[in-house]
């Protein structure tokens, strides 16, 4: 049996399927990130496995219980960050810890706890008075209070700045190498790439990519590519004059050359030195993470998990998800 | 129901609320104004030489109050001075819905801290992956908002009363007003009711509004049946003897099972959620 098993999961608001058939298991010990823009569905999932949300159709298990019907004993065994976690204001991380152990009704050492998230220096500090990163590791600090074998981490680096983002990732790797199974939803690749073993990457309420990032990228993304600073005259001159795909991004002013065998840049480059033209920048590249998340959601991801270039229509469809 | 949760659960919000002045301010300051200033009146008025002149004309205005008081009660003002008469209408029969307000008033400031607050600073959604469950959540977020309230009317009253007997107690030759049946009943039975129908109400509000503020502000809409009620005991429509707070606690404890049956459905795990979000 898997920690997690979802099959056919669906939850609808309304007119509205927020979770459209997904299915997954997230194997013991792994970091199983879900990836996506705001509105995909990544949070009403990841709610529903945390017995918070009612599923409206499918199977869920996690380890073992159905957490909807079994969601207060299930509360024991895992760990939650909520999506924009806060706590009592004029609480400390230290007396946010105390009070969690009372409410899991087990005794901890709270500086030892405090150790693991690399937060014992703000012990005392009240919630109110802490730096976002130290507020997301209080988070993670709670979460860790039942030594729970499996953590349930909602975008827990959103909104921090680039030194506090790498700090949590710290942490969650040092969880990682105890043996924690982590489910960690995020719109930050890179994140998804440092820290997932597996990705699902979600849309509109579908998993539309699933497995390692390498995965992912030979899947969904294209081949080894040269690609040609220049212009236009010098990709026709390319492909009139040897036997190879070209491609012209007229934006950008590349010619891009899918690469089939290695000795075809060796014919693109002796061709566009005899064209007599201009070229500038040269490099071979294959698809990112982030080029095929983008061809994936239709669309590029701004710091807030919001798609910045999309159809009307795709972004009224997801106004109405949030 | 585990009730070490709720104790939990209360115990954490008291905190909060202890540690916050825009709370804690408003459920202190009202209540001294209540139990101080109201006997200070009594007490200006029974220290002041007799003008009778002056006593007699405010005793014409409670004259509809009187005559709807048992006749027992009238028996015994026919015997007195006006300025007894009027020390004794107000202070026994004229203040006493004031005390009603002292309830509502604490119970719906810390009940909408304690639920559209903890809504609006996004704390709850933490608590719900713990083991406790929504009945332990909304019964020690009650509790927060209940036994506070309780312990300040009670204590109101009890101010009250000593000061009203310290300062009558020459003037009715040793007759203590206070208590009487009408302020026990008032005091051990109608306050609790409301008590509890304003923290219900408190928990219907806070899940249809933003914020604190604004689900304190709509709590207000509470006081206008006790202004009611005041106004009626004046004008002699209604006093509020035995009888009628008897049958007061009885409708409102039927509210009560009403409100907080409507409170239990509003405050579930996914109703919370989708709300914050």
């Amino acid at each position: 049996m898997k920690p997690i098993e979802v099959k056919n999961l669906q939850k609808t608001y309304g007119d509205l399927k927020a979770v459209d058939g997904i299915s997954f298991v997230v194997n013991e010990g792994e970091v199983f990130g879900l990836l996506g823009p705001n509105g995909a569905g990544k949070t009403t999932t990841i709610e529903i496995l945390e017995g918070l949300r009612e599923r409206d159709g499918g199977e869920v298990k996690v380890l073992g219980c159905d957490p909807w019907k079994d969601g207060y004993s299930l509360h024991k065994k895992i760990g939650v960050i909520p999506q924009e976690f806060t706590f009592f204001e004029k609480t400390s991380p230290r007396e946010a810890i105390v009070y969690y152990a009372d409410l899991f009704n087990i005794k901890v050492d709270p500086d030892q706890i405090l150790r693991d998230v690399l937060l014992e220096d703000s012990a005392k500090t009240l919630f109110d008075n802490l730096s976002g990163g130290q507020k997301q590791k209080t988070g993670l600090a709670l979460s860790l209070v039942n030594s729970p074998d499996m953590l349930f981490l909602d975008e827990p680096t959103t909104g921090l700045d680039p030194n506090a983002r790498r700090a949590i990732w710290e942490v969650i790797r040092s969880l990682k190498a105890k043996g924690k199974t982590i489910i960690l939803t995020t719109h930050y690749l890179d994140e998804a790439e440092q820290l997932s073993d597996r990705v699902a990457i979600m849309n509109h309420g579908h998993i539309v990519a699933m497995g390692t990032t390498d995965e992912i990228i030979s899947q969904h993304g294209s081949g080894e590519r040269l690609e040609i600073n220049g212009e236009e005259k010098l990709a026709e001159y390319i492909k009139a004059n040897t036997e190879l795909q070209v491609n012209y991004d007229t934006a950008k002013c590349v010619i891009s050359i899918p690469l089939n065998k290695k000795i075809d840049a060796l014919a693109a480059l002796a061709a566009a030195e005899q064209s007599g033209l201009d070229w500038g920048e040269i490099q071979t590249r294959r698809d990112s993470l982030d080029d095929v998340f983008i061809n994936l959601v239709s669309g590029e991801v701004d710091e807030q998990g919001e798609i910045v270039s999309e159809d009307a229509e795709s972004q009224l469809s997801r106004k109405r998800r949030r | 129901m585990n009730r070490r949760n709720v104790w939990l659960v209360f115990k954490k919000d008291w905190l909060e609320i202890k540690r916050n002045p825009q709370v804690l301010l408003p459920i202190v300051i009202v209540p001294i104004i209540f139990a101080v200033v109201l006997p200070a009146i009594v007490v200006l008025i029974s220290s002041t030489p007799a003008a009778a002149g002056s006593s007699q004309n405010s005793v014409e205005g409670f004259l509809p109050l009187i005559a709807n008081l048992p006749q027992d009660i009238q028996a015994m003002l026919a015997q007195m001075e006006p300025n007894q008469v009027m020390v004794y209408i107000m202070a026994v029969y004229f203040f006493a819905p004031f005390f009603l307000i002292i309830p509502i008033m604490a119970s719906s400031v810390m009940g909408s801290d304690s639920f559209a607050g903890e809504k609006e600073r996004k704390t709850i959604e933490a608590l719900l992956a713990t083991p406790l469950t929504d009945g332990e959540l909304l019964l020690g977020k009650s509790l927060v908002s209940f036994i506070p309230a309780m312990a300040v009317t009670f204590v109101s009253f009890f101010v009250y009363g000593a000061i009203i007997d310290v300062a009558t107690y020459s003037m009715f030759n040793g007759m203590l007003l206070i208590p009487n049946a009408v302020w026990l009943i008032l005091i051990f039975g109608v306050t609790p009711a409301l008590a509890l129908c304003s923290i219900g109400l408190t928990v219907i509000i806070s899940a249809r509004v933003k914020g604190f503020k604004e689900a304190q502000q709509i709590s207000v809409v509470l006081l206008l049946p006790i202004l009611g009620l005041l106004f009626a005991q004046v004008s002699g429509l209604l006093i509020l003897g035995p009888v009628v707070l008897a049958a007061l606690i009885g409708l409102l404890v039927l509210v009560d099972i009403a409100i907080f049956y409507l409170g239990m459905k509003v405050f579930q795990r996914e109703e919370i959620l989708s709300r914050q979000s």
